[in-house]
């Protein structure tokens, strides 16, 4: 029982269809307090509606959501009211309100409006009117309403869109401190490299299905190793190494190996064919690489 | 519900219709009133009662900031954000219509006053004490046209929300809000007028409820609208209220 109390977002079994046409099929992920949880996918596989599913915005055909173990449906989403900050999609703006209007609609605390545009830096144009501003600064403003009201759990969808490599910075900063107090995050961004610097848990989701949900240390671990040799015939050498047995590649320039294999009789083979050997490393594979090769996995 | 009509309240007093229209129709009614000027008497005692055409002017108005109000949730996208706040959509819907209401009130009240002060330009022998029609006051008559127009306002100001809810741009609403104000009454004649048999039914259509206005001001009309003034003063409300009903079913329903 307490183990259930401790669920921020528990999803089951969802099931949702546009038409004829299946969206969702048989969803279900949950995950805790105070993390920060990566939803991840090609466009189309679902991410949004399961994020508008999350928020009581769509309907679904089957399947139970919960948020701090409330239920949430299109007519019943008190949590969501109470406890949830979002940005869905785009930011949403009304262009002849300022900035600071917009944040005025959502909480009547000045402190808290304070601390949200200090802390996404958003002074210098707080008080124009949100016609006047970039792409940028609209995201900025979307994600500050998302956070202003200090809820319980934050679903962001692309948040780094438009936003320059400073402001993404400072944004995964706010973001990693907020999870720290205890804020839930669900993030979904096609930045790989950018979410995999905040996320502990990753959720794949392709064509409607959940491929895997994973902790961070679960991911790196399935990451495959390679070694990697650079030598001066890479040509030669690889053609020497593949008559001898071994599975190799000729890649970008460089030779790639199973991690597995014993280094000493395969450098031999190279050395004793008068092959200068220039470097030689291990490499893992990057989040961005290990996704797509489950995603393929998935789709097989 | 109270946090709800606060955000419409404070997004209304944001935008610029909502304090350019009062100032257009003070503009209007006084372009109006300039063009009296040389009319006979019993001509510029019927501009009066009708506040220099400015309750025509407000409900044009009107229908613009209804179709704007519902249709830019959708456009701007902000709709997920007001839908998540609260319990249920359909409050937003009716959060918005007590909003465009009170506006219309304003307006009316606006009316009437600019009204007031444009009399002074007026044929110095007319008085607000001066017997018009039904053996009523000037002033009394102005006074009941601008209830009676407010009263009417509310039918097709409950159309034009219906007709947003429908539609992803304000544009639709507003061009057939705008149609159905100045067409209505004429189309519900032709029906009236074309198929007699079912009279009994088609007198009940929501357009012959336009005539509320005319018929109280002209009780001839009787024989055209088929329909008492209070059986078209309970039609009005009964429109009004499924109009409301099936907007807020279909704004609540919108695929988000």
């Amino acid at each position: 029982m307490q183990h259930v109390q401790e669920k921020m977002v528990q999803v089951a079994g969802i099931r949702k269809t546009f038409g004829r046409r299946v969206v969702l099929r048989d969803v279900s992920f949950e995950f805790s307090t105070g993390k920060i949880v990566g939803l991840v996918g090609p466009n189309g596989a679902g991410k949004t509606t399961i994020m508008k599913i999350l928020l009581g915005l769509t309907p679904t055909a089957a399947g139970d959501v919960r948020i701090s173990g409330q239920p949430v449906s299109v007519n019943t989403h008190q949590v969501v009211t109470c406890q949830v900050g979002a940005l869905i999609e785009r930011p949403a703006i009304y262009p002849f309100l300022s900035g600071w209007q917009h944040l005025q609609l959502t909480t009547a605390s000045t402190v808290q409006m304070d601390w949200v545009v200090k802390a996404l830096q958003m002074t210098a144009y707080i008080h124009r009117p949100a016609n006047r501003y970039s792409l940028g600064m609209k995201q900025k403003l979307g994600i500050a309403m998302a956070l202003v009201t200090r809820p319980r759990l934050v679903i962001l969808d692309e948040p780094m869109n438009g936003l320059d490599p400073q402001s993404v910075k400072q944004l995964r900063d706010l973001l990693v401190q907020l999870a720290h107090e205890g804020t839930t995050f669900l993030i979904s961004s096609h930045i790989l490299s950018e979410l995999a610097k905040i996320i502990d848990q990753v959720i794949l989701i392709d064509q409607g299905r959940v491929l895997l949900q994973q902790t961070m240390t679960q991911l790196h671990q399935s990451a495959r190793a390679f070694l990697v040799i650079h030598t001066a015939a890479n040509q030669r050498a690889c053609q020497l190494l593949q008559s001898a047995g071994y599975s190799v590649t000729l890649r970008e320039d460089q030779l790639s190996l199973p991690a597995s294999l014993a280094l000493t009789p395969l450098l031999k083979i190279v050395l004793d064919a008068g092959i200068q050997v220039l470097k030689v490393s291990q490499q893992r594979e990057d989040l961005e690489t290990v996704l797509l090769r489950l995603l393929a996995n998935g789709r097989e | 519900m109270r946090k709800t009509l606060w955000r419409e309240i404070f997004k209304f007093k944001h935008q610029r219709l909502a304090w350019v229209t009062p100032l257009l129709v003070a503009l209007l009614m006084g372009g109006v009133a300039l063009t009296t000027h040389r009319m006979t008497l019993s001509d510029q005692k019927f501009y009066v009662t009708s506040g220099y055409v400015g309750f025509q002017w407000s409900i044009l108005f009107l229908i613009v900031i209804s179709a704007t109000s519902v249709a830019m949730e959708f456009e701007y996208g902000t709709i997920k954000q007001l839908a998540m706040q609260v319990p249920h959509r359909w409050l937003i819907y009716v959060a918005k219509f007590l909003v465009v209401l009170g506006y219309s009130m304003l307006l009316h009240v606006l009316v009437v006053g600019v009204t007031l002060i444009l009399k002074v330009s007026g044929d110095p022998r007319m008085h607000w004490q001066t017997i018009y029609r039904y053996h009523q006051s000037l002033g009394c008559n102005l006074g009941i046209n601008a209830l009676l127009d407010l009263y009417g306002g509310v039918l097709i100001v409950s159309l034009v929300f219906l007709l947003a809810s429908c539609s992803r741009h304000g544009a639709t609403a507003i061009a057939v809000g705008v149609g159905a104000c100045f067409m209505g009454e004429g189309l519900s004649s032709l029906l009236l007028g074309s198929f007699k048999a079912f009279v009994p039914w088609l007198k009940w259509n929501p357009f012959n409820m336009f005539y509320l206005q005319e018929e109280y001001g002209n009780p001839d009309y009787r024989t055209m609208t088929h329909l008492t003034i209070r059986q078209l003063e309970i039609g009005n409300v009964v429109w009004t209220l499924l109009f409301i009903g099936i907007g807020a079913v279909i704004f609540s329903r919108r695929r988000l």
